[in-house]
């Protein structure tokens, strides 16, 4: 197996002296679905920033493998421009290249309908945000995430605003993605049933500052709504929810 | 609300005021040298109209003049304010001086300095209308998604790029209420300095019309000069709501609330 993320010793110190994050030690590879669990201002979404370069450890070392450019991140938010249509945001990695990196316009534009089409939203590419709902929001935020076709797909609690019912349909979906574009996927969650759905492992973290309590392997080979009902499915969330109080202890 | 009803409505109120105007100058038999009838008014737009509307057109002329540049140089400044703290602090407590100083105190020393009479008039128009522009700007350009911002910096976008593809069009909708606000202003700071200026000449503006007509006791013709002055503000006003409304018209929600 081969590492796309080490973290050793990792710590966060904000200015202020909050210490967000405790030294964490944790090796991601290539192809694993990670979630990360843990309560509310457990430092998760600091950890994944500091995955994604967008922050950096005040201790420890992170080292990944692989460039920038095949690293995606899906906000908390669809995070869209709500001056520009569906097909605009999602063309933005490819707008934002320069020079020699730039790709030429009819690839950018084949890969845009590819995105759009992989999250069922061609129909809507010229669609603004704000004519969409909240799930084809996030749809189209992934699609933006999907159009460089990453290898690293970084997420923060993208489905925390939707309803069960759309957050269940883009878990699937997301699931697919994953499986067809080999990705490897740190997903950042504080819902358990959600983490035992997706995840092919869960890192449990402690309340503030957050520490690893447990790394869980998840190996269901099916994922799919008599899953989500199974005993074994219940089992792994008792784990979870376990872990999740030793944390808060 | 209905389009008919937001331009009805305030027509109908302004019938019935200028029929019980009209009523009561004739019930009570006021002077006309007192209050014109709007009748009088009228006719004195129209007796006079040669003379009004030269008058009107140099003062839309300072108002538009002074609107660009307000526009240009305002926006300019928003740019320069928030690339860094350092030039906003040093230099924005400047923007508020020259906001809160009244116009009609520094307009005689402007009208000394500046020869040109357009170019003094319209420097004080600037003035008075270019603090809302700089400070519903810089607003505009700060009040950014993080996230997108976030997004823009993994991306690895220049301070160019987020610039003009993340501030800019983020800014518009505040650029856009200040420049509504900055129109109403520029008419407000170009009739108040030829009041100030007093000056005669073929250049005259509509302020000069309603100081001579005021001298002359000539009411009709100073009442028909200001109605011209409110016209023009309300139809400025009104372009401006309409340019803003085109632009943001498929993204932003005050486009769409009522």
């Amino acid at each position: 197996m081969t590492a796309v993320l080490r973290a050793r010793g990792v710590a966060r110190r904000f200015a202020k002296g909050v210490q967000a994050l405790a030294p964490v030690d944790l090796t991601i590879n290539e192809g694993e679905f990670v979630t990360l669990l843990g309560p509310s201002g457990c430092g998760k979404t600091t950890l994944l920033r500091i995955f994604s370069g967008l922050d950096h450890p005040t201790e420890g070392t992170l080292e990944r493998t692989g460039d920038v450019a095949g690293l995606s991140y899906v906000f908390q938010d669809a995070t869209l421009m709500p001056w520009a249509s569906v097909t605009t945001n999602v063309r933005l990695p490819f707008d934002l290249l320069r020079g020699a990196d730039k790709p030429a316009r009819a690839d950018v534009d084949r890969k845009v309908a590819q995105a759009l089409h992989r999250v069922g939203l061609s129909e809507f590419a010229h669609a603004f945000p704000r004519e969409l709902s909240g799930g084809m929001r996030m749809r189209t935020s992934i699609a933006r995430a999907m159009v460089t076709d990453p290898t690293l797909l970084l997420m923060d609690e993208p489905f925390g605003a939707l309803d069960d019912i759309t957050r269940q349909h883009l878990d699937d979906e997301l699931l697919v993605l994953a499986r067809t574009q080999k990705l490897t996927v740190v997903f950042v969650t504080h819902n358990i049933f959600e983490a035992v759905y997706l995840s092919s492992r869960v890192i449990v973290l402690s309340k503030r500052p957050g520490r690893i309590v447990a790394d869980i392997p998840i190996t269901v080979p099916v994922r799919n709504a008599a899953f989500r009902v199974s005993t074994e499915f219940a089992a792994l969330a008792a784990t979870l929810q376990a872990a999740l109080i030793e944390g808060q202890a | 609300m209905s389009a008919g009803l937001r331009l009805g409505a305030p027509l109908v109120v302004a019938a019935l005021v200028i029929a019980l105007w009209q009523l009561l100058v004739r019930i009570f038999e006021v002077p006309i040298y007192l209050v014109p009838s709007p009748l009088d008014v009228v006719q004195a737009l129209i007796r006079d109209w040669s003379l009004l509307s030269g008058s009107l057109w140099v003062t839309l002329k300072i108002t538009g003049l002074a609107l660009l540049a307000s526009v240009v140089l305002g926006v300019l400044l928003a740019f320069l304010f928030v690339q860094s703290r350092v030039i906003e602090a040093s230099l924005f407590p400047y923007a508020v001086l020259l906001q809160v100083t009244p116009i009609v105190a520094i307009a005689p020393l402007i009208i000394i300095w500046v020869h040109n009479t357009v170019a003094a008039l319209t420097l004080c128009a600037t003035i008075v209308a270019i603090f809302p522009i700089i400070s519903n700007t810089v607003l505009g350009l700060r009040s950014i998604d993080p996230g997108l911002l976030d997004f823009f910096k993994l991306k690895g976008a220049t301070r160019w790029q987020i610039l003009w593809r993340l501030r800019l069009p983020s800014a518009l909708p505040a650029f856009f209420g200040g420049l509504r606000i900055a129109c109403g202003l520029a008419l407000i700071g170009a009739v108040v300095a030829e009041f100030v200026a007093g000056t005669g000449g073929a250049q005259t503006g509509l302020a000069y019309q309603i100081l001579q007509a005021g001298f002359q006791i000539n009411i009709p013709r100073l009442f028909a000069a200001l109605l011209l002055i409110t016209v023009a503000g309300v139809i400025l006003f009104a372009l401006m709501t309409l340019l803003s409304r085109l632009v943001l018209a498929r993204w932003h929600d005050s486009a769409f609330t009522d």
